[in-house]
């Protein structure tokens, strides 16, 4: 049971984790738009390394997700929204989702590589 | 040291194939990473309204400050010349960016670069036609004139200003969806616009359709038909010399023959668009309620957005004008200022003529006056998104550019080895005329102001505070004899080379007219008693219904003039339908036929929206031409029947004439049976019509849209039920109509309504993209609020912006 809690607090501090590097990456406007990519990446090799159990695509993916809609929807509803009214709801909506699982697909593979990257598995390469 | 785990090499390789393949554009999508990305991207978009202000201080000699009213028409008010265009190319980039660079790069024969190789031969045809050439010669006229430049610069700075601030996630939406970012404006960006909206008034031509005519028809056939002046005239000015025979019947050219024209005769569809017309009238304050002079005006266009115009006042020492300019070029087009009000129409005037060559097999040498001379050539780079660049020879005769060859034969092979000499291409200073425009104090600073005008040829109304009111023919109008550039001409010839221009002093002008009107509508300049010879694509109907309607008032004021404007009455269609009915009587009709013919009896040409007659009128009157003009069908070069009014002339003057006689049938018809025979088709068309959209209401069949510039649906304004048609005043159409319509009474304190489609703003996230459409589209106007000063304009709005 306390595995279990202590798992679930993993996935929800890799989540609080991923959400800053998404956030902190991209409202600097610098980079280019996937550069989030590689510390999402790097988070997936330090956790390992810290030998946290982690639901790396799940968690990835989730956070990837609600933070690029949840940001989506920020700058709609905060506005008149009349962007997304031109194109029509439906077609708004496809453009929130399609953005969402952009940031979802990407934030889970980058972590799930990171992770996959140093593992204790026998199949290994040393360096 | 760590270790590797093989296995990670599938999701690191998916992460970057799928980062790539989101990085790059697929088909004709944006790349969707990029454009769905919520930080910068297209939802970004959301919250660019209000551009921010970060302009890097010591570009302007004092602040300027820039007043925006509740129509976010932005009032500028600066201390020097060069600040207060300055701030309009800040300002104007700020609302239009994206719609002045794409302009810019449409007249330079640029698309391929951002739209790619779809677009090489669009972009071949206009490096051909010689825009981008023109543009870069005018410029090199406009750097002599150092006011000229001086303020072309000051425009280009302010517009860069606004580009250097911007971020990627506050670039206009359109830059998103076709991937590509602004580029540093400059000087020959702002000419190039200049060409382009030059280009759109100037592009008529029929030389090769009434070459084929007048071979086809013979002389007086020809002249029949396609008369050099209708019947039914209203000209711009009442010109009372000498009456000219060329201009009201024309010889055929001895050289002009089918052995000069055997290479070919096919005439394409063109995309020039005849009735891009305008109107506009002066009205004296001999003749108003008010005692000053009222101008009206509304110039009609190809209806886009963000729209074509934007408006503004501009104030700064020596100059306070209020009205629309053309994003990407300084100064206002149309509007008024404290002292002049002034208007322009198109003048219709062919300016554009064909040359056929005769040129060597390998492009070096052609023929002129029995020499053979050396063909001139230079090479144009076309940069083309994602290929090669590609290059093309565009050779230059003494007539001008040869426009199709054997390597680019274009749509249209007719017109291979013919070269183009054309108004466009002479270095001019538009630029100028218009700065002085809105700086002229009367009548004499109006002369001089236009003097330096040149291309398009346009007419100018003119009206000032003292009640001065004019009309301006003015342009460059080449001196022709009869019929030269109304047919091709022989390239082989010096002497068919055009080198002078009428003169100032001789071109069409009225001022102060006893009637104390002046109207200029597209019709002709001129009555046939003008000394020189001159053609064009002119129409008589609407300056026809605007003459009617300002004579048979005593006075008027600016209700009547709003009325006149929205007046959707056709001048033509109420002479036509008598005519037309006249045949129908004693005819038997079934019932249906028999009481759309009562119905018709009663009205009196209005296309008013719910109007159920103008759809049957129009379906009747259409269906009578298809039947007259059936032999010119059979022509393999035809591309147009003679104009309304002769088909009118032949109903009523000669009823048996031989195009009444329908091809393919025994009997002979006339008049009576084609109109008959008709009647009862069009009322069976218009039945169907009615069943099958549930309405007859002319409104549900005119319906006009504001196409986005890149033809992208959602951010057009689509499907607004219209009143008006191309004949009445009115001339609301599919995709193209009044631009801008402008009402002004000159005074003391100026006073002034207006209304275009669209609104101040090109981005499709704010509330100004659209937000004047509607009132537009119900025949509403707004009170322009002209400030007499920066006190004045600090009272009466709520938000400006110092610029430092």
């Amino acid at each position: 049971m306390d595995t279990q809690i202590k798992q679930h607090n993993r996935d929800i501090h890799t989540a609080l984790i991923l959400a800053a590097i998404l956030l902190g990456t991209r409202l600097t406007d610098i980079f280019p738009w996937w550069s989030f990519v590689i510390p999402v990446l790097i988070t997936g090799v330090v956790i390992t390394w810290y030998h946290w159990k982690v639901h790396s695509f799940f968690v990835g993916f989730i956070t990837g997700f609600t933070v690029w809609t949840g940001v989506s929807l920020w700058f709609c509803f905060t506005s008149d929204s009349l962007i997304l009214l031109r194109f029509g709801w439906s077609a708004g909506a496809v453009i929130l989702l399609a953005s969402g699982l952009i940031g979802g697909i990407l934030t889970a593979l980058a972590l799930y590589t990171g992770k996959s990257i140093v593992s204790n598995k026998k199949k290994t390469l040393s360096l | 040291m760590g270790r590797i785990n093989l296995e990670s090499v599938f999701p690191l390789l998916a992460l970057i194939i799928i980062t790539m393949a989101l990085s790059g554009s697929l088909a004709d999508m944006p790349p969707l990473g990029k454009f769905l990305d919520p930080f910068t991207g297209v939802v970004r978009n959301e919250r660019t309204g209000a551009p921010s202000l970060q302009m890097p201080g010591g570009q302007l000699k004092e602040p300027v400050t820039v007043f925006f009213d509740e129509r976010q028409v932005p009032h500028i008010y600066a201390r020097h010349t060069q600040d207060l265009y300055f701030a309009q190319g800040f300002v104007t980039a700020s609302l239009r960016l994206w719609q002045m660079d794409f302009l810019s790069y449409t007249a330079a024969g640029r698309l391929a670069e951002i739209l790619g190789q779809n677009f090489t031969d669009y972009d071949r045809s206009q490096r051909r036609q010689g825009m981008l050439e023109a543009a870069r010669s005018s410029l090199e006229l406009m750097q002599q004139d150092p006011e000229t430049i001086g303020i072309i610069r000051a425009y280009t700075r302010g517009v860069n200003a606004y580009i250097r601030q911007l971020h990627y996630w506050q670039l206009p939406i359109e830059y998103k969806m076709l991937n590509y970012e602004p580029e540093p404006w400059s000087d020959l960006k702002t000419v190039l616009v200049m060409k382009y909206f030059a280009n759109t008034l100037s592009g008529y031509e029929e030389d090769f359709d009434m070459t084929s005519l007048m071979l086809a028809l013979g002389e007086e056939k020809f002249n029949k038909y396609f008369p050099g002046f209708a019947t039914d005239l209203s000209p711009v000015v009442n010109t009372k010399g000498a009456k000219n025979p060329a201009l009201s019947f024309l010889k055929k050219p001895d050289y002009l023959n089918y052995d000069f024209m055997r290479a070919g005769t096919t005439v394409p569809d063109r995309t020039w668009n005849p009735s891009l017309g305008s109107n506009s009238w002066v009205v004296s304050g001999k003749k108003t309620r008010s005692g000053r002079p009222i101008l009206c005006n509304d110039p009609h266009l190809n209806l886009t957005m963000p729209a074509i115009w934007l408006e503004m006042q501009l104030s700064a020492p020596g100059v306070n004008v209020y009205g629309v300019s053309v994003p990407g070029t300084p100064a206002v087009v149309i509007g008024f200022n404290e002292d002049i009000a002034w208007g322009i129409t198109n003048g219709s005037d062919d300016v554009k003529d064909w040359y056929k060559l005769k040129i060597s097999a390998d492009y070096k040498k052609y023929e002129l006056d029995g020499q053979w001379t050396d063909l001139k050539s230079r090479t144009e780079e076309i940069k083309v998104r994602g290929r090669k660049t590609v290059t093309d020879t565009v050779y230059m005769a003494a007539q001008g550019p040869v426009v199709y060859t054997a390597a680019f034969k274009g749509a249209d092979r007719a017109r291979v080895n013919h070269a183009l000499r054309w108004s466009l291409h002479i270095p001019s200073n538009e630029i100028l005329a218009y700065i002085k425009l809105n700086r002229a104090r009367n009548y004499s600073g109006y002369q001089q102001a236009i003097s330096s005008y040149s291309c398009p040829v346009l007419n100018f109304t003119f009206a000032s505070k003292e009640d001065t009111i004019a009309v301006n023919h003015q342009g460059n109008v080449a001196v022709k004899w009869p019929g030269q550039g109304r047919f091709v001409l022989d390239g082989t010839q010096s002497s068919h080379l055009y080198t002078h221009y009428i003169p100032a002093d001789s071109q069409p002008q009225s001022c102060n007219p006893p009637e104390g009107i002046l109207v200029s509508a597209n019709q002709h300049p001129t009555t046939d008693r003008y000394p020189y010879y001159y053609n064009g694509y002119y129409s008589e109907h609407r300056a026809n219904r605007i003459r009617e309607v300002l004579l048979q008032k005593d006075t008027v004021d600016i209700d009547d003039m709003m009325q006149l404007q929205l007046d959707n009455t056709a001048y033509f269609a109420v002479r036509a339908t008598p005519a037309l009915l006249h045949y129908l009587q004693g005819s038997k009709l079934p019932a249906q036929a028999a009481q759309a013919r009562q119905q018709l009896q009663a009205w009196r040409g209005q296309y008013g929206l719910k109007d159920e007659n103008a759809l049957l009128y129009e379906l009747w009157w259409n269906k009578v031409k298809d039947y007259t003009w059936d032999e010119f069908r059979n022509y393999p070069f035809i591309s147009r029947v003679p104009d309304d009014y002769v088909l009118l002339h032949l109903l009523t003057a000669e009823p048996g004439n031989e195009y009444f006689d329908q091809l393919g049938t025994t009997q002979k018809e006339t008049a009576q049976e084609v109109v008959t025979a008709a009647f009862r088709e069009a009322v069976q068309a218009y039945d169907s019509i009615r069943k099958t959209t549930g309405s007859a209401e002319w409104g549900q069949h005119n319906k006009v849209t504001l196409q986005h510039m890149l033809h992208v649906a959602k951010l057009g304004v689509r499907n607004l039920p219209s009143a008006g048609a191309p004949g009445a005043v009115n001339a609301m159409s599919a995709g193209w109509g009044p631009s801008w319509r402008m009402i002004v009474e000159p005074g003391d304190r100026p006073r002034a309504w207006g209304v275009y489609p669209g609104g101040q703003s090109g981005d499709p996230a704010s509330v100004y993209y659209d937000n004047f459409a509607a009132t537009w589209n119900k025949g509403g106007y707004y009170e322009l609020k002209f400030f007499m000063s920066a006190d004045e304009a600090a009272k009466q709005t709520s938000r400006k912006w110092i610029l430092r």
